[in-house]
């Protein structure tokens, strides 16, 4: 109460809670630090880092073999030995009925605390997401150590074999990965998948996710005889003794090995049901995600052109009588980046024809996306959403069904060439023959409609 | 005769002060304590209970319960500081009808103490749940309260001040944040839909409205505002409810669309802490992996004035019911009542979260139907001889100086 | 509560106007003027001062002997005491006793300004009617400047031990006091530790005159006042209160004055103005300085032109300056001589600092044994790499670090400036090559040991710095236990505690909170020096500083 305060009663309680907070904090100081305090204290040596982890379907019914890939943080500051060059990752595989208890199965292998916290990517065998991801989407969004950010892939045949893999540039798995994620979303083929971003819609009405595919690939052989002599000792390791042989990819056989994104998995709600190839990714990435830098190659007439651009702009009409009609607008920017043959890029008429072959082929592409996904009974372009999000109540009628449905829904694709970029050089270089260079436009046009 | 800045109270003039119990804060801090009563919460349990109902709607419903609360608050608060300028509303009644005070005190009271429980308890899932699942919930619940107690005994001056600097930093890093998620937000995402109609909506605000009501009780703590020279109780209070409400409905509507928007509702609909996830996506480049830290170290500092805030309070409502001078002196007391009821109140995370979705009925009987009863009772009883002005006003005269040296007044003197 | 400390001085206040019957100590009653004397001895005196209190007290005798004898005696026969009786014809050759401390004393200028004219005959002084002896001495003989009657035994005792030579006559009432001083002093030199770029280059001495005499040189004002006041019954330590009338509140002048007083007649430490700090603030419980200090002419002159009060002890080249805010430990004289957007980014980098040099080891112990999960994965690999051979968990190794910087820190100061090399030498081997070569210490914890020492010494105030290396122990402790919420929490109460802290009454934490918008323009950023119009709100009532349209521009042709 603000009012009256007689002076002594301010007096006496003046100055107090400075040597209260002193009191207090040094209560708590010694009562943390003596009553078993820093609970949650984990010191960085007592952890070990799994950079990536894999999910195979294990040996007995329901249970899971789950691979992680662990950092050795020995090499990461250089800290190599005389006697062998440390491999970077190392693989250990454990089967348990759940992930959790594959994880606390793991940290009692290696007598370190499995630390899943830089884990960045999730991989999944096709068998496993053949039976549904919902329980594993709902333990890595639930524990704290995974959390939505994480990315899945899938991979086609056994996830642990992705792990087992040596890439030429990046030594470690878990970045290797990702960088193959990341050049895929270049090149359009995929785009790395957050676990949220999956989870979201696997229960979104109206769309249906998809996941990135990784298959594991062998490079050339070379560089082995480094390796092999300074890892004398992993030299006789067969494939049984993966869990603990950092270098089997590259022993066996002598191979390097390592990964490619070969397309995207379709998924119905969280099953995985087949496969998009790569053309089919591509048009169904630019229907999703758009375009980012990614190439494209025409066969006639034989250009190479570089694209940006989309999403696609996806609407959805609903005429009185329930009747559904789709438009989606992608807009594209082309460039070009490498020419067969001799066109001349000024003039017009080779402009215009470019653009519509350019926009015909991506139409294609997308088309072609379109008809695998109604085989497949998916809806990964999420027409559904759209109609939910337009007009929720002709959604509530036509829900049920819509997987089968959608692909009656007439669609109209537009696919517009925004400009045209002709690089730093504007005409092909002049051949020189003796043909005297041809004028007419008509000419030009008609060389195009060759064979190359 | 210079007129003072906006913002400066005359009370917090150089010049040693007198001895008093409370020191009076401007405009500005007192705006700036609302706001932390209002935001640390409604940012991170309200997502939680609105997008439940609401989904992607949730933040309409956001907007809707602000707004009733900033009618609400923004009639009520001006009245009761136009019926009783300078006072709070406690301190009011004291004068008028004694005994009303000492009900509506006990009401209060207990609802400060839950309502500080919650926070605890908030503070404790926060940490406890979120980041470091190892320490018990006990630890936390402590400390915050231990420290809520030595804010609360520190004053409502230094409080103000806390806030306002606290309040500053927020209004700072919003737009950053946001502007760091500008790539994850996905506009469809929260896309006014209306699946159910206007229902969910409407239902949704419930919760809103209880979150909101929380800033009613700043009608206990009126008696600390002191208007800007020239300026009206009344208008003073006006303003800090504009600004508070204003403020948090900005952020927290701000925020909730971006964690709709970057999660997806139905993601955002089954978490535990949506707006701490949508944290975890933020990368800033490879620099700091994840912002969270930042963010959390300021939802701390938040919370913990709401709760430093509201244990003073509570401590006022608790000194209303035994007619204690000093109030303050209630604070370490207080601590193990909330203590108690904070172990006692709520079990795990999914009793929680059901609590807070009828947040809004609890709120209004505890906070807005006592504040509506001692209106009524300040209407009333006729005023009475007011007992004394606060004694901190603006001596006349000061403001001028005098061309030479010392001027005769003692300084070390209490302004009588 | 906030102010409860400041509100320590303050019971004295009313005691010391109305003793009441209760008070039973008999304290001293103090009269607000220029020199203070002292009165009843109070507790704990020890028995030769309440002796010579009481002869202080008494009146000069008649004789010139045996006031030099009495003189003598008070001073225990001193061997610095020099005394000569002379028989002066101008005197009509009475006994004229001198007596002067010796080493404080120009003998120069002595014998040419007292000696000389005692001596020498003056036949005017013959002639006319007798006058009474003292004007004659005053007005006629004396050449020295400053020449002043001492009429009790105080003012002798005073006057002779601040280098003044006393000259007691036969038959007079008073003694005549001659200011013949030239006390052994060295140099305005600048300050090592407060060196600046393009300020100017002198610093104050241990003299309080000269330093009152900088004062005056760098701010000619007729408004500028010096008051003195006199601290402790027997050391009598001069003492100046700097302010410019008219500017600085007249309140506050009344608080710095009241609070010296206040310690005047107990004061008994006599090193330096430290103790006079510590009496004299708001908050004796709080790590951070409430008073600034600087040794620096300029600087001061800057603050008492802002309105504030300086305090000029004699005895030490530093002088205080009240009330003081936190951000003031973020400036430098330097600031207002570049250009204003530099100055404003080294400002925001000070500040920066300050917390880093606070926080930066807590929030590495936090981070990597409690959040590594807020680590970008490719340092926490190196991190955990570099701790794989470290045998102590990471707090331990934070807290050995620290105290070992400290250590050597300390050392620095102290050992002699030639092996001060060396040992740093050794200190860098120790801390860094060594540590981390053994593998008890992780490289990014020397790392981070390292910034956070440079960080501490970027502020321009050492004060300041010095109250958060100390306040980095607990955070550290806190850190390891609770990590994040631990920083967050010592922070908070930090932040409560600040705002919560008043300089003789301005709040410590404004113009930032409570905020005040005007004085935003030389905080955390330095505005142009045209637009900082206002003096600081708080204490001067923001009066004009600089007139407006000063801002530069071309000329209009």
């Amino acid at each position: 109460m603000t009012c009256t305060s007689s002076r002594q009663g301010t007096v006496r309680r003046g100055g107090r809670h400075y040597w209260l907070a002193f009191w207090v904090v040094l209560v708590t100081v010694c009562t943390g630090l003596s009553s078993g305090g820093c609970w949650s204290r984990k010191e960085v040596t007592e952890l070990a880092w799994v950079s990536t982890m894999a999910i195979d379907r294990g040996q007995k019914s329901g249970w899971y073999r789950v691979s992680s890939s662990l950092l050795n943080t020995r090499t990461a500051v250089g800290m190599t030995t005389a006697t062998a060059v440390e491999p970077p990752e190392f693989v250990v595989s454990v089967e348990a009925p759940s992930i959790l208890e594959a994880t606390r199965q793991t940290t009692a292998m290696l007598g370190r605390r499995a630390f899943y916290v830089h884990c960045e990517v999730i991989v999944i065998s096709e068998e496993v997401a053949r039976q549904g991801l919902r329980p594993i989407i709902d333990f890595l969004t639930r524990d704290r150590q995974f959390l939505q950010a994480k990315r899945l892939i899938i991979a086609k045949g056994k996830a642990s074999d992705i792990l087992d893999v040596r890439g030429s540039v990046e030594e470690r798995v878990g970045r290797l990965i990702m960088t193959a994620l990341d050049s895929a979303s270049v090149y359009g083929l995929a785009e790395s998948v957050t676990v949220g971003q999956f989870a979201e819609a696997a229960s979104s009405p109206g769309i249906d996710p998809v996941l990135p595919v990784v298959e594991r690939v062998s490079l050339e052989p070379q560089n082995v005889q480094r390796y092999s002599t300074s890892v004398p000792e992993l030299s006789g390791a067969t494939g049984q003794t993966e869990q603990h042989s950092p270098s089997s990819a590259i022993m066996e056989g002598g191979t390097r090995r390592t990964v490619r994104v070969v397309g995207l998995a379709a998924f119905r709600n969280d099953r995985l049901v087949g496969w998009f190839n790569d053309e089919e990714s591509f048009g169904l990435t630019a229907l999703l995600r758009g375009l980012r830098n990614t190439p494209l190659t025409l066969t006639s007439p034989r250009v190479a052109v570089s694209l940006t651009g989309g999403p696609s702009k996806l609407r959805v009409k609903v005429s009185p009588d329930g009747n559904l009609e789709y438009t989606s607008e992608l807009a594209v920017d082309v460039s070009f980046l490498q020419v067969f043959g001799s066109l001349d890029l000024s003039r017009q008429e080779v402009h215009d024809l470019l653009m519509q072959q350019v926009a015909h082929e991506i139409q294609r592409r997308i088309d072609k996306a379109l008809s695998r996904a109604a085989e497949l009974r998916v809806d990964p372009a999420g027409f559904g959403l759209a109609l939910y999000r337009a007009n929720p109540k002709r959604w509530a009628q036509v829900q049920a069904g819509w997987r089968d449905r959608w692909p009656t829904v007439p669609v109209h694709y537009r696919v517009d060439i925004r400009s045209l970029k002709t690089g730093l050089a504007v005409d092909v270089p002049p051949v020189s023959t003796d043909d005297v260079p041809q004028q007419a436009a008509s000419r030009v046009i008609q060389r195009l409609e060759e064979p190359v | 005769m210079v007129t003072p800045p906006s913002g400066v109270s005359p009370g917090n003039m150089a010049i040693p002060r007198s001895a008093q119990a409370d020191e009076p804060i401007s405009t500005g801090e007192m705006a700036a304590l609302g706001t932390h009563l209002l935001i640390p919460t409604t940012l991170m349990f309200l997502p939680t209970a609105v997008i439940r109902i609401a989904f992607q709607d949730g933040w309409l419903s956001n907007i809707l319960g602000f707004g009733l609360t900033l009618m609400l608050a923004a009639i009520l608060l001006p009245l009761l500081a136009h019926a009783a300028p300078g006072q709070g509303l406690l301190e009011a009644l004291r004068w008028r009808a004694p005994w009303i005070a000492r009900w509506l005190g006990l009401v209060f009271g207990f609802a400060l103490v839950h309502l500080e429980a919650l926070v605890v308890i908030e503070i404790g899932i926060l940490w406890q749940q979120a980041v470091m699942p190892e320490t018990p919930d006990t630890f936390f619940a402590i400390t915050a309260l231990v420290l809520a107690a030595l804010s609360a005994r520190a004053g409502i001056e230094p409080l103000g001040r806390t806030a306002l600097l606290f309040a500053g930093i927020l209004l700072i890093f919003t737009p950053v944040i946001l502007f760091m998620s500008f790539d994850l937000i996905h506009p469809a995402e929260f896309q006014p839909v209306l699946a159910n109609g206007m229902k969910p909506v409407v239902v949704a605000t419930q919760p809103v409205l209880g979150f909101g009501e929380e800033l009613l009780l700043l009608a206990l703590g009126l008696g600390y505002l002191r208007p800007r020279p020239g300026s009206s109780p009344a208008k003073a209070s006006f303003q800090v409810v504009a600004l508070a409400t204003g403020i948090s409905m900005g952020v927290t509507v701000l925020f909730f669309a971006a964690t709709i928007a970057a999660l997806g509702p139905r993601e955002a609909s089954r978490d535990l802490l949506p707006t701490l996830t949508y944290m975890h996506l933020i990368r800033l480049g490879e620099f700091i992996q994840r912002i969270e830290g930042v963010v959390l170290l300021f939802w701390t500092w938040s919370i913990l004035t709401k709760a430093g805030l509201v244990h003073l309070l509570a401590c006022q409502a608790w000194g209303a019911v035994f007619a204690i001078r000093d109030a303050r002196v209630l604070s370490l007391p207080l601590v193990g009542l909330v203590f108690a009821e904070s172990r006692i109140l709520i079990r795990d995370t999914i009793e929680l979260v059901h609590y807070l979705m009828i947040w809004g009925l609890i709120a209004t009987m505890f906070f807005l139907v006592p504040l509506l009863i001692g209106l009524v009772a300040i209407g009333l009883t006729p005023s009475p001889n007011r007992p004394a002005p606060p004694p901190n006003a603006a001596v006349p005269g000061q403001n001028t100086l005098s061309p030479n040296g010392p001027s005769p007044a003692p300084g070390g003197q209490p302004v009588p | 509560m906030n102010y409860s400390l400041s509100r320590r001085f303050r019971p004295q206040a009313p005691k010391q106007r109305t003793p009441g019957p209760h008070s039973a100590s008999p304290v001293s009653t103090v009269t607000p003027g220029p020199n203070i004397r002292p009165g009843a001895p109070a507790e704990g005196t020890p028995p030769i001062y309440s002796l010579l209190d009481q002869a202080a007290q008494a009146p000069l005798l008649p004789r010139a002997e045996q006031n030099l004898e009495q003189l003598k005696v008070m001073l225990g026969n001193t061997a610095d005491l020099t005394t000569r009786i002379l028989h002066s014809p101008v005197l009509s050759d009475q006994v004229a006793a001198l007596a002067w401390i010796d080493g404080l004393v120009d003998s120069e200028l002595q014998s040419e300004n007292i000696i000389g004219p005692l001596l020498a005959g003056n036949p005017t002084a013959k002639k006319g009617p007798p006058q009474p002896l003292l004007a004659v001495l005053h007005q006629r003989l004396i050449s020295g400047a400053d020449v002043s009657a001492g009429r009790t035994w105080q003012e002798v005792l005073t006057g002779v031990l601040t280098g003044k030579t006393v000259i007691f006559v036969d038959r007079a009432s008073a003694a005549v006091l001659v200011d013949t001083r030239r006390a052994p002093q060295r140099d305005p030199q600048e300050p090592e530790v407060e060196a600046v770029i393009r300020g100017s280059r002198d610093g104050f001495t241990e003299d309080l005159r000269t330093n009152t005499a900088l004062i005056r040189l760098h701010l000619q004002s007729p408004a500028l006042r010096f008051e003195e006041i006199r601290l402790g019954r027997q050391s009598q330590i001069p003492v100046n209160i700097a302010y410019i009338a008219g500017i600085a509140h007249p309140q506050l002048v009344q608080e710095v004055r009241a609070r010296l007083l206040r310690i005047a007649p107990r004061f008994s430490f006599n090193v330096g103005s430290g103790p006079i700090e510590q009496l004299i603030e708001d908050h004796p419980f709080s790590v951070f300085p409430t008073i600034h200090h600087s040794e620096r002419p300029d600087k001061i002159c800057a603050q008492l032109a802002e309105g504030r009060v300086a305090i000029v002890v004699q005895g030490t080249p530093v002088v205080l300056t009240a009330p003081t805010l936190f951000w003031e430990f973020l400036q430098s004289p330097d600031d207002y001589c570049e250009r204003p957007f530099l100055a404003s980014f080294v400002r925001f980098l000070r500040l920066t600092m300050l917390v880093a040099s606070l926080t930066l080891p807590s929030i590495y112990v936090a981070l990597i044994s409690f959040h590594q999960e807020l680590v970008p994965t490719v340092l926490a690999i190196r991190i955990a790499g570099g701790r794989e051979s470290v045998p102590f968990p990471a707090l331990s190794e934070a807290m050995m670090m620290e105290l070992s910087f400290e250590v050597l820190r300390e050392a620095g100061l102290r050992i002699p400036r030639p092996l001060g090399q060396a040992i740093s030498i050794v200190g860098i081997l120790v801390i860094g090559q060594a540590a981390v070569s053994a593998g008890i210490v992780s490289p990014i914890m020397v790392v981070v040991v390292a910034l956070t020492a440079v960080a501490s010494f970027v502020s321009p105030s050492y004060s300041v710095a010095i109250s958060l290396r100390l306040l980095r122990f607990p955070l550290l402790i806190t850190a390891g236990i609770a990590g994040l919420y631990g920083i967050a929490w010592v922070l908070f109460a930090l932040v409560i505690h600040l705002a919560s802290l008043r300089s003789f009454g301005v709040p410590y934490l404004s113009p930032v909170v409570p905020f005040i918008g005007e004085n935003w323009q030389d905080t955390l950023i330095r505005a142009p020096i045209w637009m900082t119009r206002r003096r600081p709100f708080l204490y001067t009532r923001g009066s004009t500083r600089v007139a407006p349209q000063l801002s530069p521009r071309p000329p209009v042709s």
